[in-house]
């Protein structure tokens, strides 16, 4: 399997690296500024490789609301940021672009990321109103960049949005897997931090070779039976001090879920 | 005046950095990647900094041919290559988006430039079609992505191109002086390496207090008679290897072209 190759383990645990707001996004600070939003990152990426994480995952998270014109300028700062913690990156790392793939294609290029997250394909409804994904436009930007040897993490399960028109889950999966051949596919719950429906993920992998992964809603007490049932997991919410959203990865919290993992992996 | 305050002079020679083709640019090469234009930007940067330049402009310079709808993937690829790159860079630098000036302030925001250089305003024609600059449009965007303390190098005689309405160099000089201020003014010849008509910078120096750069053509023995006449220059083709565009810097080429700078600026 890719994710032996990629994490060294068949089921990898993703860390989320929420970047702070930045400029043009509702809750930037213009006074901290751009290197406030270093610094934390820096913190947060040491915080989720000391505590031993698999892999992690860079997103423009607190671009909340989202858009799905995402501005130029969140790319290129995003850019900034990975380019210049490179040096101090020592796990696989992956982009998501929240919520914009076809930016998100031109930041992984960018900076080589290895793998990337993102809603793919389809047409949903959901409260940033309606969103068409045309999965024909993203695959000729992906290969129009080159990125042949990018591993694609699709969302067949979004977070809080339904399909317009509604299709079984096992018939999306098998039409895509068809069409896009994506790397993994992801279920979603409705928000960052909640748990997701399991029987989605059975449900999907009864119908797919494609490795599935539980997207958010992750927490310690919670690894052990999501890494039982789903094929690997991304992390985010429930590694920040007390669990909250807007705070920096604690490093001690990333350990006892990573320690949890890596025991029902059999040690590894 | 601004100048000292940034470059510690009150001409500075800033030298180019010339980005080699990225992806999407017609002249990239997929093989080597992102990784090897870093690398050639890497040796660059030392070369010029080495043979002690002022200050350094990051250009997409081998987009060439340039378009005015710069992609997403060309300023993300820039933001990673001088994040990655911070750390080693010692004097001022600025960017230089060829030819968007929106975007150019989207990766000044994001890589925290101090100078951006580009067209800011004004119609011309031209090798690249029409180009329509609406200063009013391009002045707003500055500032909503956090800007307004960037200083701006504007050009003023713009590269193979022509005024589509033309008007007498000094008349632009003043009512562009009047509605957005720029920081300095450039002057430009025909193409990269190509001699400028120097009645045209102290004609613009005539018309208002904005200071006037040189902002191509300069070689080592033309520098102290060019910074006679403006107040700063930028350099690029002549520092390279043999003197040709698309070679990398030559490290001796830069000390010596400074060192007839230095010594007409008397800070030998």
């Amino acid at each position: 399997m890719w994710m032996k190759d990629l994490f060294g383990t068949d089921k990898p645990v993703i860390g989320m690296m929420h970047l702070m707001a930045m400029p043009t996004d509702p809750k930037y600070d213009p006074e901290g500024g751009m290197e406030k939003v270093m610094e934390r990152a820096r913190h947060d990426i040491h915080a989720l490789q000391d505590g031993g994480i698999d892999a992690v995952l860079f997103t423009n998270e607190f671009s909340i609301p989202y858009t799905d014109n995402v501005r130029p300028v969140t790319i290129a700062c995003m850019a900034r940021i990975i380019g210049e913690l490179k040096k101090e990156i020592k796990v696989p790392y992956g982009v998501n672009v929240a919520v914009d793939p076809l930016k998100a294609f031109d930041l992984a290029c960018a900076v080589d990321a290895q793998f990337i997250r993102g809603t793919f394909f389809g047409a949903y409804a959901s409260d940033d109103g309606i969103s068409s994904v045309p999965m024909g436009e993203m695959m000729r930007h992906k290969a129009e960049l080159h990125l042949d040897d990018l591993k694609l993490l699709a969302t067949i399960v979004p977070e809080g949005a339904k399909q317009i028109a509604e299709r079984p889950i096992e018939d999306v999966v098998k039409s895509v897997d068809f069409a896009m051949n994506p790397d993994a596919m992801l279920v979603f719950g409705l928000t960052a931090g909640r748990p997701i429906d399991d029987s989605l993920i059975s449900r999907s992998k009864k119908v797919t070779d494609k490795p599935v992964f539980a997207s958010n809603g992750v927490k310690a007490a919670t690894i052990e039976k999501t890494l039982s049932i789903a094929d690997g997991c991304v992390v985010g919410t429930s590694l920040k001090y007390n669990g909250s959203f807007y705070d920096a990865v604690d490093k001690d919290r990333v350990k006892e879920l990573m320690d949890i993992a890596r025991a029902f992996r059999g040690g590894r | 005046m601004w100048m000292k305050e940034l470059f510690g002079t009150d001409k500075p020679v800033i030298g180019m950095l010339h980005l080699k083709a990225l992806p999407t640019d017609p002249k990239y090469d997929p093989v080597g990647g992102v990784e090897a234009v870093l690398e050639r930007a890497r040796e660059d940067l030392h070369a010029l900094q080495d043979g002690g330049i002022d200050g350094v402009l990051f250009c997409n310079e081998f987009s060439i041919p340039y378009v005015e709808n710069v992609r997403v993937v060309t300023i993300a690829c820039m933001a990673r290559i001088i994040g990655e790159l911070k750390s080693e860079i010692k004097v001022p630098f600025g960017v230089d988006v060829a030819m968007d000036p929106y975007k150019a302030f989207d990766l000044a925001a994001a890589v925290g430039a101090s100078f951006v250089r580009e067209t800011f305003f004004g119609a011309y024609a031209g090798d690249y079609g029409i180009s329509n600059y609406p200063q009013g449009e391009i002045e707003r965007h500055r500032i909503d992505v956090g800007c307004r303390n960037v200083y701006t190098l504007a050009t003023l005689v713009p590269e193979g191109a022509k005024q589509v309405a033309e008007r007498p160099i000094e008349d632009v000089a003043r009512s562009v002086t009047f509605s957005i201020a720029p920081s300095a003014f450039m002057v430009f010849g025909n193409n990269a390496g190509a001699e400028i008509d120097t009645s045209n910078i102290t004609r613009a120096k005539a018309a208002t207090d904005t200071p006037v750069f040189a902002s191509n053509g300069v070689k080592a023995h033309t520098v102290a008679d060019m910074l006679k006449i403006s107040d700063g220059c930028i350099v690029g083709t002549w520092l390279k290897v043999d003197g040709k565009f698309f070679n990398k810097v030559d490290k001796a080429r830069v000390e010596e072209l400074m060192a007839n700078a230095k010594a007409f600026r008397g800070d030998l």
